[in-house]
């Protein structure tokens, strides 16, 4: 114990997820950043085994745009996920639960993708992503990162970071380095090191998420990505396989403790029943559950649910609530074994990404954003591919890498673009949750009407894809 | 939401701490009279040395420019050296890679430790030995730099006299000559120091198929236009105050055509072979756009449309210089686009006036 050794690094990177892992195997994979000795510190184990049975599907997904798609691609990253491991979707099909608005999108309206996204474990990709790292980047795997320290008197202002190995078990290592990257997530130590500042709030959500056995999908193929807006959050169905869906469903906690608390049986009719039913039928079935998850004797569930979908499909003359048309749902017939957890819903800001303390923030660290257009994880990665160009550039230039000057310019890219971005997810959801009968019917109003001009359509889809 | 903006607003103004001041050494500038040192020049810039590497400071105009200046210097070396060539095997994150630089009037080591990173074994000097000892503080900070940079107090004249002509691949000497007397001197001393082999003219017959060692001499300064002193002065010394106000001599300023003559007469340095030719390969103008806070290298499709005051070069400019063995009307110029080869055009055409 206390046994130090320094090691000196371009950059060291703390945090392995996915962001993390994508920047280190970015920079050993370019020309111009190969020769920069990286560091990358990980508390986990970065190189856990993904799940490989066809019938098990983890709940942690992401959907991931075209432009992430790209860089997974050039870091070497995107072949090493298996076909079955990647599902294209080709349709987004949107509507609104409490007014009639609805949208289609396909993927051919889009300029050159062939797919809106594809929807990938997350564990698939942290994977991929660890096996494409070269040897210039040295892992600290299972390392925790006691603290950050500039070091006093040297004159030096390399950031001096301070790893227990083996789970804090093990001997401290101190790693020094020209540039520091925060990859650690929503409470980043990194950013704390920096002095730089969060914002934000918690949303008054959680997200529960499922791996949902499906059948009845549209043309057998099972590629559209469906998403509900609810008045206590939106509801997505994302496919996975065949016959395989991943939910996310975003509500309060206490909907969310509830649907927790459900049998697997019921916990499929009511995601069928918030998918298809009148908004009023999930109010009522959802205040019916009982504290230990048991629904009253006196409930049939299943005709409940039946009942109120065809009172939908007939007697709806405003189509309130009804999906894009052409849309046939699919059906829930089961969830998976232990798949069913829930998740708190964040939205925080850092006032910068960059500091003169030789420190660049890039994913979680920077900002976490609610998952609704499934955005977080495509912000983190356009984050490491600009970092990457920006210290590409800084490298042609014979530039420091870790001076504020080289930095800016990746803060200038990414901050704007990345605030915008959020504050539109974060209104898109407010304007949702809303209930108000004015608001209503702007957003159906403005959900159809993009819906019917295809050029408006058009932006729409190259905004949410290009991304 | 408010809050988001109160913290973006902090950002901006969120100060940057100045660089611990460093011991400062004797001033002891050579004033000779055929030195090209303004002794005036160099105790400005002495005063003001501990600022070299505040990003927020005095030089930030350069700091921002030294990214831009040193891309131009990457593309021009790899293109008119042995070194590149379309060929050749160019180590992308260091092309410098063994070759020996000199930065005349280096100050703080800005452009040095760039060269360095880049792979040049680089000597740095200055008149001023408050830079030298400011720039050899500075590089002592990062582990990288700690072999084959070297920074010295002494003038281009000493070190011509101590290494010979003959002795740099590159030759580097950035918004100096506007500081210096004598610029004629100067210009000649800077070509001086770059290499020419003489072994090649041997073998003129065949000179374009074998290995052709030549070195080069990049220079930029101010030239002397209404505009020049409009930007450089009176709005940015005098109104915004990006710089302190008598940092530039606007007489100082010198004029493409200026620097031409210079060249051509650095031709004849008794220092030479008989057929050396200086050839300016690329003149292209630098521009500050302060409104994206960076700097911008120009050709004239950009100064049309974004430039409406003059011409590309009317205020900073760079200016290439190949050194060959032999003269540039024997053969074809190496290779080079369609930019570069009307400048060439165009000092051939100034030259044969």
């Amino acid at each position: 114990m206390n046994h130090r050794i320094t090691q000196a690094f371009d950059v060291c990177i703390v945090g392995g997820g996915i962001v993390g892992t994508a920047l280190a195997a970015s920079l050993s994979s370019s020309p111009f950043t190969a020769h920069l000795k990286v560091a990358l510190v990980e508390a986990g184990n970065l190189y856990s085994e993904p799940e490989i049975r066809p019938a098990s599907f983890s709940n942690r997904v992401a959907s991931v745009t075209p432009a992430s798609m790209r860089l997974l691609n050039r870091i070497g990253a995107w072949d090493r996920i298996p076909a079955d491991r990647k599902k294209a979707y080709t349709q987004m099909k949107v509507w609104d639960a409490s007014g009639n608005g609805a949208i289609a999108f396909n993927a051919p309206m889009t300029h050159s993708a062939s797919s809106i996204g594809w929807i990938i474990e997350n564990d698939w990709l942290k994977s991929s992503l660890a096996q494409s790292l070269s040897s210039s980047v040295t892992v600290f795997n299972s390392s925790v990162v006691a603290g950050i320290e500039s070091p006093a008197g040297s004159g030096s202002d390399w950031p001096v970071i301070s790893v227990n190995s083996d789970k804090g078990n093990g001997p401290t290592i101190q790693l020094k380095s020209r540039l520091l990257v925060g990859a650690d997530g929503v409470n980043s130590l990194v950013r704390k090191y920096a002095g730089i500042e969060s914002i934000g709030w918690d949303y008054p959500q959680k997200a529960v998420a499922a791996t949902l056995e499906i059948e009845g999908v549209e043309g057998n193929r099972n590629d559209v990505a469906y998403q509900r807006f609810l008045p206590t959050g939106p509801i997505a169905l994302l496919p996975l396989a065949e016959n395989k869906s991943s939910l996310v469903w975003s509500a309060s906690p206490a909907i969310a403790a509830k649907l927790l608390s459900l049998s697997a049986e019921d916990f499929a009719i009511f995601v069928d029943v918030a998918f298809r039913n009148p908004i009023e039928d999930l109010t009522y079935l959802l205040s019916r559950i009982q504290p230990d998850g048991s629904l009253p004797k006196d409930l049939d569930l299943k005709a409940e649910a039946v009942w109120g979908q065809t009172r939908l499909e007939t007697a709806n003359t405003f189509k309130i609530g009804v999906p894009p048309s052409n849309t046939s749902l699919p059906r829930v017939v089961g969830v998976a074994e232990k798949s069913r957890a829930a998740f708190p819903l964040r939205f925080y800001l850092s006032d910068r990404y960059v500091s003169d303390h030789r420190v660049a923030l890039v994913g979680d660290a920077a900002h976490t954003v609610h998952p609704l257009a499934g955005q977080g994880l495509n912000l983190g990665l356009l984050d490491v591919a600009t970092l990457t160009n920006v210290i590409e550039e800084g490298v042609q230039a014979g530039a420091d890498i870790g001076n504020i000057h080289t930095l800016q310019g990746y803060a200038a890219e990414r901050f704007a673009p990345n605030l915008g971005m959020m504050m539109a997810i974060d209104s898109i959801g407010k304007l949702f949750r809303a209930e108000s009968d004015p608001v209503v019917w702007a957003r159906s109003f403005g959900l159809n009407l993009v819906n019917t001009l295809p050029g408006f359509k058009n932006l729409a889809m190259k905004a949410a894809s290009t991304l | 939401m408010l809050s988001v903006f109160q913290a973006v607003s902090r950002r901006i103004s969120q100060r940057m701490t100045m660089p611990p001041r460093c011991q400062t050494v004797q001033f002891n500038a050579s004033t000779s009279s055929s030195s090209s040192v303004n002794a005036e020049e160099v105790a400005r810039f002495a005063a003001a040395s501990h600022e070299w590497w505040n990003p927020k400071g005095q030089f930030s105009v350069l700091h921002l420019m030294n990214p831009v200046r040193m891309k131009y210097i990457r593309d021009v070396f790899l293109r008119y050296t042995p070194a590149g060539g379309a060929d050749a095997k160019v180590d992308l994150a260091r092309p410098f890679e063994g070759k020996k630089v000199l930065d005349v009037g280096c100050g703080g080591g800005l452009l040095c430790e760039s060269l360095r990173r880049l792979g040049a074994s680089v000597t740095g000097i200055d008149a001023s030995s408050e830079s030298v000892a400011i720039a050899t503080h500075h590089a002592s900070l990062d582990p990288m730099l700690k072999d084959d940079l070297t920074y010295r107090s002494i003038t281009v004249e000493e070190l011509l006299e101590e290494v010979g002509a003959s002795h740099f691949d590159m030759v580097c000497s950035l918004e100096v000559i506007e500081h210096v007397s004598n610029q004629d001197v100067f210009v000649q001393n800077c070509m001086d120091l770059v290499k020419v082999w003489l072994h090649n003219c041997l073998n003129r017959s065949v000179k374009l198929f074998i290995f052709q060692p030549e070195g080069l001499a990049v220079f930029s300064t101010i030239n002397r236009t209404p505009t020049s002193y409009l930007l450089t002065i009176l709005l940015a010394e005098h109104v915004f105050r990006w710089i302190p106000p008598g940092t530039h001599d606007h007489s100082a300023y010198v004029t493409p055509a200026e620097l031409e003559l210079f060249v051509r007469a650095a031709e004849n340095s008794p220092h030479n072979p008989p057929n050396c030719s200086l050839d300016i390969v690329d003149t292209r103008g630098i521009a500050y756009l302060p409104l994206e806070n960076k700097w911008q290298l120009l050709d004239s499709s950009t100064v049309s449309t974004r430039f409406p005051l003059g011409g590309d070069l009317d205020v900073n400019y760079l200016m290439t210089v190949v050194k060959r063995p032999f003269k540039e009307s024997d053969t074809k110029p190496v290779e080079a686009d369609s930019k570069s080869s009307t400048k060439v055009q165009q000092s051939e055409s100034l030259a044969g006036l």
